[in-house]
């Protein structure tokens, strides 16, 4: 079967089949690794945490510093192009040596079984999961090596060997006469049985035995995986060890303060990478930014927060969607390797299509009905609009943002006499204002259904700086792509305008209607959001467009979200509701968060839309205006919804 | 014992021959343990009733296991909770002796701990006075009974070898198809996580058998991140109620199918839908026939996920229980159709309940050697 290239998820596929790296690095974007490339001083000094909501590229970016990646990118750098620029940023990094990996990229994703252990109480709670982790930190290492050095697991261990040097602190010392071997053989079969002893505990109701006997009183891998000598047929491998965990989010609260106060206190020797979800932060660590207490980033650790990473958001999806493409070349024909090439942007098109006279007669009409008893104002720049427009589609869009423009001035709470005109110059202004001519633009999409979330700028944007996103939007267009291939359309009806924003609409629409199914406390986060959206919607269409070019999130000051974290604790339920909706949905990006922004004299706590969330409401996707809300409001939006309320055109709070 | 040997002539008793079945069983002194859950799901008192009604003599015990996912939680569906308890109050009453389980389902920070309190409670459980202990699954969630089942028929294979268990089942297809689940975590179940996780077996071959129905797409998705299966084999149901169902499946997963796991079109397997002991087979000849397949690289290792109806997952509990398989499972809410209301407590439909009762015999009498 033909499948589509842009739902095919690289990073979950499994780790180890050859032919799964191979598709994995053929799919990866050489640019993601500017991230990492940001901190390329203390890279291997200092622990890196990794956190992004669901499908921002945390496990991507840690799987291509795996063995079997790595490998493969040296096997395939001769071939140029795109391997070698791999190859070539990986030594950079210092990832390779000499053109060969000198990493051992432990890649450990943190399984549900690690969150059992957190059951068992007292001193020792994490002695087990320690063992686990060492278990499969040493594992994990001889499996890289194997990989890195062409060796099967199955039939070549004997060909490994393994000494502890002198520098070892003691436990260390100590756990490795207890628990190692020099002997490759003897080490996977002492690991495997501590691994197999631990996992049939957690698993198998009926297990009888002395649990404690399996614990390990630290994480004495690391400090081993320093001053561990590795032999491959007597010859001294020469590696840096990388220990990667991802999604450590899966372990329980206590597991990830255990850990984090274990990577903070130095007490690891080596690499160490974590990746988080930001929803088992806590919604004040995402907002601040502060993983650890008394920590300091960039000192004592670096952090990539992925949906705010956007420096070259836009070039990692154009790269990924022409690798995505390039991998389904076959299919299409290789008529054209950009994905772009494909999303017809013809913003022009559209207008000189579909705004016609009878659209302009329309409109002309409202502009007088807007104007009303004070129309002599405005006479004049009506026929001065109608004198100076040639094209029928450009004198559409000058009347409605004239119209803007009269409901501005009507509406003022302090007016000018009515004999005096508006002038040339305040039309002008106004017409020069691009978040003006963009409301216009939005306003004359809904009103004459005209196609609005097409092209590849405003596909960009709709992704809200997330991959997965991304891909999943490219791959809804995408199919449409394929479909025409295959009946043989003419280049040109690739993807029209209409088509493009009738599938944004549907994939927009049942990313708002699965939320309740999909994120944490989702009923909660869905209600949120519903109301959000009407607010927004109602403040964006209003006739005089005040907060140009649309209203996309609310603003909630800092003092108030204080407030409703200490209510919170202390046990309102109210409270409780909307702060797990809050923390939910900017955990998975539904939300995305600009705290402490400053504002007449205020600092807010801004939470604007995802941008595909503004297509079911219509709402532009440039980051414009926010309103905003009193706690109490909040609230009772989460007891019954949005309810609007009779707003002054001047209001308190009112930011753009 | 090969796999596939332990239930080759295991008994499914179907609705047309269940009241007889049961009521030709009570005729002898039967002490009988009835363990149910407490849902909104209007066939939650239908075994209830019908086992009253079979009369006969023995101890008759209620079970209600409790679960949510917290001490304050309130069903957003209570007034079908509460009905349900207040029918199932009046049949109790003066029938059988009754005890609540309390499950506190979630721990901090979101833990699912269902199947760990539930095996807890039923590992500790005097068991010596029962001769049938009836599970109904009707208002269980899988994440419960599959560990529940596991631990009763082990405790029934050992210390308590007389002991008969046996599943059971409301069957409608159509409520089922309309219940929809949300899919908030996914995680190998507790006794069956085989050898999954384990890193030391990372290489060897993972297959995946996943029994398919209806509005499971999230939960596909989400299950397939954590099995990571080198091979995938949907199991769909057919011969069914409705001939189309199997296609509409297929539709309705076209595009995970085909883009996210570039599925061999070759791997579908059909069960029949109202058999779980085709179910059963159809996954026991599956490991069969994978285990021969792959012994020259070594093992294999095989996972199964119930994406199903309740009494298709019977057969997956019983091959994932006989072959030591992982179960892999999403954990969610279960949302009931938008149609249901309380019409559906009205004697008709509660009639039409009690005669689509299916009963699989899983421990005891007819497997004594």
């Amino acid at each position: 079967m033909i499948g589509n290239p842009f739902l095919y998820r690289a990073a979950d596929v499994r780790s180890g089949s050859m032919a799964d790296d191979r598709n994995f690095v053929n799919l990866f974007g050489v640019s993601s690794l500017g991230l990492i490339r940001e901190m390329s001083t203390n890279l291997w000094n200092i622990p890196l945490l990794m956190i992004s909501a669901p499908g921002g590229g945390k496990s991507s970016l840690m799987r291509i510093f795996s063995p079997g990646a790595l490998h493969y990118i040296e096997e395939t750098s001769r071939i140029g192009g795109v391997r070698q620029s791999l190859s070539e940023q990986m030594e950079a990094l210092g990832a390779f040596k000499g053109g060969k990996p000198y990493v051992v990229g432990l890649w450990l994703r943190m399984g549900s079984e690690f969150r059992t252990l957190s059951q068992v109480e007292g001193p020792d709670r994490h002695g087990l999961f320690c063992a686990l982790l060492n278990s499969r930190i040493v594992l994990s290492m001889i499996n890289g090596t194997c990989r890195l050095n062409d060796l099967s697991v199955g039939k070549d261990l004997n060909r490994l060997s393994f000494s502890i040097r002198p520098e070892a602190d003691s436990m260390t010392a100590a756990a490795w006469s207890k628990w190692g071997a020099s002997d490759g053989v003897a080490l996977h079969k002492k690991m495997s049985d501590l691994e197999n002893s631990i996992c049939e505990m957690t698993d198998d109701p009926f297990w009888h035995g002395d649990s404690s006997a399996l614990a390990h009183t630290r994480l004495w891998a690391s400090n081993l995986l320093a001053n561990l000598d590795i032999k491959v047929d007597g010859c001294a491998f020469s590696y840096r060890p990388l220990v990667m965990l991802d999604d450590a989010n899966e372990l329980s609260p206590d597991q990830i303060r255990y850990l984090l106060d274990m990577l903070m206190s130095r007490q690891v020797t080596v690499s160490f990478w974590v990746s988080f979800r930001k929803e088992a932060l806590g919604l004040e660590s995402v907002l601040t930014q502060r993983i650890h207490r008394a920590m300091e980033r960039g000192r004592d650790y670096q952090l990539i927060d992925f949906e705010r990473a956007r420096g070259d958001f836009r070039n990692r999806v154009l790269e990924i969607s022409k690798l995505r493409v390039q991998s389904a070349a076959v299919q299409i024909g290789g008529l054209s390797q950009a994905f772009i090439d494909f999303v017809s942007d013809e913003r022009d098109e559209v207008f000189l299509k579909r705004l016609d006279e009878g659209v302009a007669r329309e409109l002309r009409s409202r502009v007088l009905a807007a104007a009303g008893p004070e129309l002599e104002r405005f006479r004049s720049l009506i026929s001065h609009i109608e004198n100076d427009c040639s094209e029928t589609h450009d004198l559409c869009r000058r009347l409605r943002m004239l119209e803007i423009l009269i409901h501005r001035e009507v509406g003022k709470a302090q007016k000018s006499f009515n004999f005096l005109e508006v002038s040339d110059q305040t039309l002008r202004r106004h017409e020069s204002d691009k978040a003006i001519v963009e409301a216009a633009e939005l306003f004359l999409a809904k009103e004459y259904r005209l196609p609005y979330y097409f092209g590849a700028q405003r596909l960009f944007a709709l992704a809200s700086f997330n991959i997965q996103q991304f891909l999943k939007l490219a791959g809804a267009l995408f199919e449409e792509i394929m479909t025409a291939i295959r009946l043989d359309r003419d280049a040109d009806s690739f993807l029209l305008p209409e088509r493009q924003h009738a599938i944004v609409n549907d994939v927009g629409r049942t990313f708002l209607d699965e939320i309740p199914f999909t994120v944490t406390n989702g009923s909660q986060v869905s209600r949120l959001l519903r109301a959000t959206g009407d607010m927004c919607m109602r403040e964006t269409y209003r006739q005089s467009a005040p907060y140009a070019p649309g209203v996309t999130g609310l603003a909630l000051t800092m003092h108030e979200f204080e407030a409703l974290a200490k209510r919170t604790r202390k046990g309102d339920e109210a409270c409780l509701e909307l702060y797990q909706a809050i923390e939910s949905a900017v955990a998975h990006n539904i939300l995305e968060p600009e705290p402490n922004y400053k504002c007449k004299g205020q600092e807010f706590l801004v939470l604007y839309l995802n941008r595909l969330l503004c297509v079911p409401f219509q709402l532009p996707l440039q980051r414009g205006g926010f309103r905003e809300q009193r706690l109490l409001t909040l609230l009772e939006w989460m007891r019954s919804g949005y309810r609007k309320t009779k707003v002054p055109e001047r209001q308190l709070g009112l930011c753009e | 014992m090969r796999i596939g040997e332990r239930w080759e002539d295991a008994i499914h008793v179907k609705p047309d021959f269940f009241k007889t079945f049961w009521s030709q069983r009570l005729e002898q002194k039967r002490d009988v343990l009835l363990i149910m859950g407490v849902g909104w799901d209007p066939r939650m008192t239908a075994l209830a009733r019908t086992i009253k009604a079979m009369g006969g003599q023995g101890l008759r015990s209620v079970h209600l296991i409790a679960y949510r996912p917290s001490p304050s939680f309130v069903s957003p569906q209570k007034h079908m909770v509460e009905k349900n308890l207040v029918a199932l109050e009046q049949i109790i009453g003066g029938w059988a002796t009754k005890e609540t389980i309390e499950v506190i389902t979630r721990k901090e920070g979101g833990l699912y701990v269902g199947d760990e309190v539930v095996a807890e409670h039923y590992l500790k459980c005097d068991l010596s006075g029962f001769t049938d202990i009836i599970v109904d699954v009707s208002a269980l969630p899988k994440s419960l009974y599959f560990t529940l089942l596991l631990v009763l028929a082990k405790r029934a294979g050992g210390e308590h070898k007389d002991i008969n268990v046996h599943a059971v089942a409301c069957q409608d297809v159509e409520l089922d198809a309309g219940i929809v689940e949300s899919a908030e975590d996914v995680r190998l179940l507790k006794g069956f996580r085989g050898r999954l996780t384990r890193l030391s077996q990372s290489d060897i071959p993972r297959i995946w058998a996943v029994i398919l129905e209806r509005n499971y797409s999230m939960s596909l998705t989400k299950l397939h991140g954590i099995v990571g299966p080198t091979d995938i084999y949907p199991i769909l149901p057919f011969p069914a109620r409705n001939p189309r169902g199997d296609d509409d499946i297929l539709i309705e997963y076209e595009s995970i199918f085909v883009n996210e796991w570039n599925l061999n079109p070759m791997n579908f397997i059909y069960a029949v839908e109202e058999e779980p002991l085709d179910v059963y087979r159809s996954i026991v000849s599956l490991y069969q026939w994978q285990k021969d397949a792959l012994e020259p690289l070594g093992d294999m290792s095989m996972v199964v996920s119930a994406l199903s109806s309740k009494l298709s997952s019977i057969g997956a509990f019983m091959a994932a229980f006989e072959g030591n398989m992982a179960v892999a499972h999403a954990i969610g809410r279960h949302n009931p159709p938008a149609y249901l209301d309380l019409s559906f407590w009205d004697n008709g439909k509660m009639r039409s309940f009690e005669d689509s009762l299916h009963s699989v015999w899983l421990t005891g009498e007819p497997y004594e050697s």
